[in-house]
């Protein structure tokens, strides 16, 4: 029956976006960098950037709609008391890194940096920026300008940890599968669910608890097909009366799909059955080009659909005797 | 061992080595010459198709028909030689890739069933004919249903199940 691992993998490699595909991001985020460097007040304390979100995690994809975004984590060297305002410090951010090219906005969980094209946005970098408390803990600075003091928060939020525990649940070919199957899920969001309704996050973090490597126990090779169809029954196995909850490994240990409503978690749970279903369906076809249209319908264009000259054999007519049948 | 997908194709499966597809087309095709009418004629012919490189199913998507050389009556259907040139030719239209698959013919009965000479035929196809597998697709058009079995030279006829068209 049909895995189509080979269309899973060309799949893979169309949408993936990381940090050494992107030349651009890449190049944005080292000048980005330098003005932090060399713009940044001198009042400001000391830091230290990492890559954090789906960059730092190689499950980023190209959008299907909208720009490709990338997440940079800034850590002062200082403490939540230090700066009762968390402001201050995200003011230094933006202050520091505003150039004419670019528009850069304070917004309540991270420092967004916008670049645009013919008036259009092309792609955006966030700056999520971290104190540190006394117990080691990150504090992320929650807060915009309009908040009103009592709003400017810090909030524990472990990035460099949740990077850490998400890379380190699986190893070699079993990581690259896990990968593979985020990146796919992920795409399959975007083209049926859209990009804003279900976060990347949830679905990467489900993946951590729920993903099992999957591979034939024959000749070893990894099927993707098999290992996101499981999944997705981990995920569905685990719906509530109505929700799905999924937890963050680290502080602040919120559940990831909080902010979504009852309808969106309804719509999403009966798309998620039809992917299933179409995961299923496609696994028992034997046909492989059949099977890869079914996966299309679900992950859209980039999934390919080879021809059928190759994905059947070169063989001879075969040869048949006359007879009678009754 | 049969499944109907939501696109209209029946699957098939024998064991984790065999298995196969029936396209929507090769289905609607089939069930045109079911024998629905008290004077129509047996049909019958060779079932064409590929198969896959990566899950060695025989993908059933087309199948010769009556016509000249042949002989029908109500209970019988002789298959002629032109249904081995039809195959050949189809195998030359799909840059070698084309294959039989097996046989196919109708019965005069709600779910039908294998009938001695039936088995006969088969019997002597397999054992004279050359297939791009080890075995054929062997396909009964009743009035209600059609039946699938699968046939290897030396065992008797698997059946595969029974779908409606």
């Amino acid at each position: 029956m049909a895995h189509a691992q080979n269309q899973f993998e060309n799949f893979h490699s169309e949408i993936l976006l990381g940090y050494d595909e992107s030349s651009v991001l890449r190049d944005r985020r080292e000048t980005l960098l330098n003005d932090l460097k060399n713009n940044i007040s001198k009042d400001a304390p000391k830091y230290d950037t990492f890559n954090q979100g789906s960059y730092a995690l190689y499950t980023g994809i190209t959008p299907i709609a909208g720009d490709p975004d990338m997440d940079i984590g800034v850590i002062f060297e200082c403490a939540p008391e230090d700066y009762p305002d968390p402001l201050t410090l995200k003011k230094y951010v933006r202050d520091a890194l505003t150039r004419h090219n670019r528009t850069v906005k304070i917004r309540r969980p991270c420092v967004t940096v916008t670049y645009f094209k013919d008036g259009e946005a092309t792609h955006h970098i966030d700056l999520a920026v971290y104190s540190v408390n006394g117990n080691g803990q990150t504090q992320l600075a929650r807060c915009r300008e309009t908040d009103a003091k009592e709003d400017r928060v810090w909030e524990p939020s472990e990035a460099r940890e949740l990077t850490s525990k998400i890379t380190d649940q699986f190893k070699d070919n079993d990581r690259k599968q896990f990968r593979r199957v985020v990146r796919a899920l992920k795409r399959w969001r975007d083209n049926k669910i859209g990009h804003k309704n279900v976060p990347s996050i949830g679905l990467t973090v489900a993946a951590y608890h729920w993903f099992t490597p999957t591979y034939d126990s024959v000749d070893g090779k990894h099927i993707d097909l098999i290992a996101m169809r499981n999944l997705i029954n981990q995920m569905l196995a685990r719906w509530g009366f109505s929700r799905l909850t999924v937890k963050l490994p680290v502080a602040p240990d919120c559940d990831l799909f909080e902010r979504m409503t009852d309808t969106q978690m309804k719509d999403f749970k009966e798309r998620l059955e039809t992917l299933r279903n179409a995961l299923n369906e496609a696994e028992s076809q034997p046909d492989t080009h059949e099977a890869c249209k079914i996966l299309q319908k679900q992950f859209g264009d980039d999934f390919p659909v080879p021809e059928k000259a190759s994905t059947t054999k070169k063989t001879s007519s075969g040869v048949s005797v006359s007879g009678r049948s009754a | 061992m049969l499944q109907r997908l939501s696109t209209g194709h029946i699957v098939w499966r024998l064991d984790e080595s065999c298995s196969g597809s029936l396209s929507p087309k090769l289905i609607a095709l089939l069930s045109k010459w079911a024998q629905r009418s008290f004077w129509s004629r047996e049909a019958g012919g060779l079932l064409l198709g590929f198969v896959d490189n990566e899950t060695e199913g025989l993908l059933g998507e087309f199948a010769t028909t009556p016509g000249r050389g042949d002989r029908r009556s109500r209970t019988s259907f002789y298959r002629g030689l032109r249904h081995q040139q039809e195959a050949i030719e189809w195998n030359r239209v799909t840059d070698g890739r084309g294959t039989q698959l097996g046989l196919w013919h109708t019965h005069p009965e709600l779910d039908p069933t294998p009938s001695q000479t039936d088995l006969e035929d088969c019997r002597n196809v397999l054992v004279t004919g050359k297939f791009a597998v080890d075995g054929i697709l062997y396909l009964i058009v009743g009035m209600r249903s059609i039946g699938c079995w699968f046939a290897k030279s030396g065992s008797p006829l698997v059946l595969l199940g029974y779908f409606t068209p």
